[in-house]
């Protein structure tokens, strides 16, 4: 634990830190602006991540080699926090654009929308990281495309093991890679990254089921992440930097075992882009 | 207890005493008008919307736990809870420009009959975050779409020293067929004043209000909430997809405190006609010690 600034100085001199890249060849494809995407389904390094596992069921996402940003070894009893980021795209379409870090914290596999039946979860793991769930957020993320529009509604066990909460959203037409979450029925620009939750409801712990009240197509895998930080992109080619101490005051903690990777939102359609950047890590 | 140092600050959030919260908020399905302040808690998104409920006329006092406020990280005396950063960005080119204003919403009074010009009385002693309700300001907002007929709105309220019979010192004109969620009185039009409805010479906060009274009937059964909030921070944002950003500790200096229980809730001045079902992100982040 840092106790003060110049903690944070003596640890980066003494090499207690880690400082990792990553380099996204191509990124999914949006269906139209205001949409959110997920990286990891993204070519590049970290590695592409096709959501395997069994159909329904709990499986737990642990960073490991290159599955996940890579953080460096665990360093328990230390932490690990962010100290600074740096993005940067070659392509015009991506900028402006928004970026949010997020720690993949467990999915569910290959959830059929084309299925009006309520799918019962198969809650076999438990969160790795953050296992109350406080502040851990729910994002449907299609692994096969969907073709349709419809309401989806979303039965979980919220962070003070609450089972039975509910809450709902829109599918879109959506590419894979696509986070596909709509406030609004048939409205893009209503995309947002997060289901909402419950009144009063500050995370979630488990997803119980998924119900389409209608066939929306293809799959997806429902993903709990536990969200890091914002970044935004301003223009092509323009690294942006951000460092905590300084410019937010925040030290985002990365557990041992935390896989991160982005989710990202734009203006523009279609975009499918060259993304890279840094973080570095430190230990304390 | 307060931050002493930005070690110590620093030495707080490393030990885990800070939260972090990501929001959106949905525009309804009708466009918004340059000029005027939309009141976003009443909207579908993250969190909830405000469904403005209660007996009408009655005082309903609002905390963290109603559902619809921003989540900052529940009770935290004797320490006190500041927020350190926040950010807020829509990919909707109508979005922008416009601002965003974060208020805790000490609560309201609904049911404000829009379509009557008799005196109505509001009921209930207001519970306060802010002792005598030191810098609290109020606004009306529309809960249903108002009548065509031009009205102003006329008020008494007692102010921060205990004084009752405080009233509005000008004209304060409403905006006819005013839209949910409008702040009915601001806007572009004479007599217009927004996001805050006028306060009396001298006052600088509100304890209670004791009745509200139209000029004349809406036209149209119609109801509206008044307000009782303390602003915290204003965020304008700027462009289509990029992100606008606070730092409140060297950019901003300010670490405006969060009451225990606070209901954080967003204001939204239309700088364009911002297009219907338009999302707004954000986040907000925020440390205690």
């Amino acid at each position: 634990m840092f106790n003060r600034i110049v903690d944070v100085g003596l640890a980066a001199a003494n090499g207690n830190g880690w400082q990792t890249w990553m380099h996204k060849t191509s990124l999914p494809v949006f269906n139209a602006g205001g949409m959110w995407a997920d990286s990891s389904m993204g070519a590049g390094t970290p590695k592409y991540n096709a959501y395997v596992g069994t159909q329904g069921e709990s499986t737990p996402m642990v960073g490991a080699g290159n599955f996940g940003i890579y953080v460096g070894q665990p360093c328990a009893p230390l932490n690990k926090h962010i100290q600074r980021m740096m993005l940067q795209t070659t392509a015009p379409t991506l900028a402006p654009s928004n970026f949010i870090l997020c720690d993949y914290l467990m999915h569910y596999p290959l959830i059929d929308m084309d299925s009006t039946d309520a799918q019962v979860m198969d809650n076999v793991a438990a969160l790795p990281r953050y296992a109350d769930g406080n502040g851990v957020r729910i994002m449907p993320v299609c692994t096969t495309p969907q073709s349709a529009i419809s309401q989806v509604i979303v039965g979980y066990t919220n962070s003070d093991g609450v089972s039975g909460r509910t809450s709902s959203f829109f599918t879109n037409i959506a590419n894979t890679g696509m986070i596909n979450n709509c406030g609004v029925s048939g409205q893009y620009p209503s995309s947002n990254p997060f289901i909402p939750l419950q009144a009063g409801d500050v995370g979630v712990r488990s997803i119980d089921s998924v119900t389409c009240q209608s066939s929306a197509g293809g799959f997806c895998a429902f993903v709990l992440v536990y969200p890091l930080a914002n970044i935004s992109v301003t223009e092509a080619t323009t690294a942006v930097e951000l460092d905590f101490i300084r410019e937010r005051v925040a030290l985002p903690r990365v557990y041992d075992g935390a896989c991160l990777n982005y989710i990202y939102s734009a203006s523009q359609s279609a975009v499918s882009a060259v993304v890279r950047g840094s973080l570095d890590l430190i230990q304390g | 207890m307060s931050f002493t140092s930005l070690d110590d600050l620093l030495s707080e959030i490393s030990a885990g005493k800070t939260n972090r919260y990501d929001w959106n908020k949905i525009t309804g399905a009708a466009a918004y008008t340059a000029g005027r302040w939309y009141d976003l808690s009443g909207l579908n998104g993250t969190p909830i919307a405000n469904p403005f409920s209660g007996t009408a006329l009655n005082w309903q006092t609002t905390t963290e736990s109603s559902g619809f406020s921003i989540q900052h990280g529940g009770n935290v005396t004797p320490d006190t809870k500041h927020l350190t950063t926040v950010g807020a960005y829509s990919a909707v080119a109508t979005a922008v420009p416009g601002v965003l204003m974060l208020c805790d919403l000490q609560g309201y009074y609904p049911g404000i009959d829009m379509n009557t010009l008799s005196a109505q009385t509001l009921v209930g002693t207001p519970t306060l975050r802010y002792t005598n309700g030191a810098g609290l300001r109020m606004f009306l907002v529309a809960r249903a779409t108002t009548g065509a007929t031009a009205h102003n709105i006329g008020y008494s309220y007692t102010n921060q020293a205990g004084t009752a019979g405080r009233t509005n010192p000008v004209t304060v004109a409403a905006t006819a067929s005013a839209i949910v969620p409008h702040i009915v009185h601001s806007g572009t039009a004479a007599n217009n004043y927004g996001p805050f409805l006028p306060m009396a010479s001298g006052d600088t906060g509100i304890r209670s209000v004791q009745s509200v009274t139209l000029s004349a009937a809406s036209g149209s059964a119609s109801t509206a909430a008044l307000c009782l909030v303390r602003p915290l921070l204003t965020l304008p944002l700027t462009t289509a997809g990029v992100a606008a950003e606070r730092d409140l500790v060297n950019q901003m200096p300010s670490l405006p405190q969060i009451m225990d229980g606070a209901c954080l809730t967003w204001l939204y001045f239309a700088g364009a006609a911002t297009a219907a079902s338009t999302n707004i992100n954000g986040f907000t982040e925020n440390a205690w010690g």
